[in-house]
């Protein structure tokens, strides 16, 4: 059994992928967990960008969200062998990994503080307000999407996926039941489902 | 709860987004395990949460790629070593035999080195020590020599010295009329010194032989040879109440009476004037 795994490791540490070829998440998994760094390569050409989105929209700047985005990539390639592909998609363990190391990232720059004092009503205006944001210029397709929600199911999103913050804290500070919260994050999500398709 | 009504709640939303306690993950997972209702919404959950973030990526600038692959060298040694580690265990000892044995060997040839090259510098010092230990003797010989001759000149100047000494000129006669010779006699203990200032070197089968008048008769006072070898001064035999010194020149041991044709230095002995 030995015998064969590292057959099949020798073997796999040769082939080179080609752009055009997709590999299977099983395949990738598998790769990633020897070490194989053209695996890396693989995932990171494929999911780089998705991550990098998600990062840049909770830190806010360029430079530390490049850092966060190494940092996450040096995270996964270390830590690939704590993921197990019965507990969830390699790209839910990935994202979820980046965005921890984004809201740990912001809390010691003390943002959140500045976050604390805005109103309801405020933020549901930053999704609006965002047009004129530097960053519209890339996720125009994100906010006008976001935008399309219920004013409620905006703020949750805006929070949870823009700013960063667990359902808990949306729940204390929004004094929203938790249930709530977690209701409405699914239908934020089921109506998202509808217009991203 | 219904697994409608599960899924409802958001739950899975919540699991999928990471928000949940490790107690209601496991519940979650426990949930999904049991119905495949629950196990496909999660799937379908986090299928939307992939195409969500698909949306809105934003490529990341190029030099971040570079700096993650050359950071993660150091990690990828650390981790091939681990996951292969069945097999490289042993490759490993395998390795530290190895390396053990070569540094073995190299430690064993430099000490063989050092070995042989401390044997060369000991022989050389050996040598060395042997040759000063020679020139050391041949200075303490040369030393006795000139301490030896210190000491006869020494006694000589002493004798010299002594008021009792008296000095007797010999001059040449026609055999050599320009030989001279020099008599120390002291007339306290008898002894006689003779100091040859120029005489003719004698022959091999010859020597010269000394005289002491006394009382009219010669008395022989001892021989002698003048050659190149020869100076300073010459203890002869004790002569008391001399009158006069000459030297002969007779045949190699001497004569019983000296040969009066071949005298080649008189000289009287001066007496002191009388007041």
């Amino acid at each position: 059994m030995a015998a064969i795994f590292l057959f099949k490791l020798k073997s796999n540490r040769i082939k080179h992928i080609s752009p055009q070829v997709k590999i299977s998440e099983e395949e990738l998994i598998d790769r990633l967990k020897a070490q194989d760094t053209e695996a890396l390569n693989y995932l990171y050409d494929h999911y780089s960008a998705a991550l990098y989105g998600t990062i840049l929209r909770i830190v806010r700047t360029e430079e530390v969200a490049q850092e966060v985005l190494h940092d996450a990539f040096l995270r996964i390639w270390e830590k690939i062998n704590q993921y197990q592909s019965d507990k969830g998609r390699l790209f839910t363990w990935m994202v979820n990994l980046a965005r921890n190391l984004s809201i740990d990232k912001v809390r010691s720059k003390e943002i959140k503080n500045t976050r604390k004092t805005d109103k309801v009503e405020d933020n549901v205006g930053l999704i609006d307000r965002s047009k004129n944001d530097h960053m519209a210029v890339d996720g125009i397709g994100i906010r006008e999407v976001v935008a399309k929600l219920p004013k409620d199911l905006q703020l949750i999103i805006e929070l949870m996926y823009f700013q960063g913050y667990t359902q808990s804290e949306i729940s204390e500070e929004y004094e929203i039941p938790l249930g709530t919260v977690k209701t409405r994050t699914r239908s934020a999500m089921q109506a998202l489902r509808k217009l991203v398709q | 709860m219904s697994p409608e009504e599960y899924i409802a709640s958001g739950i899975l939303e919540a699991f999928v987004m990471d928000q949940l306690e490790e107690t209601e993950r496991a519940e979650v997972l426990q949930m999904a395990e049991k119905h495949p209702e629950i196990k496909a919404e999660i799937a379908a959950i986090e299928e939307d949460l992939m195409a969500f973030a698909q949306k809105g990526a934003i490529a990341p600038p190029a030099g971040v790629k570079e700096k993650i692959f050359h950071d993660i060298q150091p990690a990828t040694q650390k981790e091939e070593k681990s996951a292969e580690t069945p097999v490289r265990s042993m490759g490993n000892q395998q390795k530290f035999y190895q390396y053990f044995a070569v540094a073995a060997s190299i430690l064993a040839v430099i000490g063989l080195s050092l070995a042989v090259y401390f044997y060369q510098q000991y022989q050389s010092v050996n040598n060395r020590l042997a040759e000063a230990l020679s020139d050391q003797q041949q200075m303490a010989q040369q030393f006795n020599l000139t301490r030896q001759k210190n000491d006869a000149m020494e006694q000589q100047l002493a004798f010299l010295s002594k008021p009792s000494v008296k000095m007797v000129r010999m001059h040449g006669l026609n055999p050599a009329p320009n030989a001279l010779a020099t008599v120390f006699w002291d007339e306290n203990s008898d002894n006689v010194m003779l100091k040859v200032n120029q005489m003719p070197d004698n022959p091999e089968e010859k020597q010269y032989q000394l005289w002491a008048i006394v009382d009219g008769k010669p008395v022989d006072a001892g021989v002698f040879d003048v050659n190149d070898q020869s100076g300073g001064m010459l203890k002869m035999k004790n002569i008391k109440n001399a009158q006069a010194f000459a030297v002969t020149l007779e045949p190699k041991g001497g004569s019983k009476s000296p040969t009066m044709d071949q005298m080649y230095v008189m000289g009287k002995v001066q007496s002191p004037p009388t007041s």
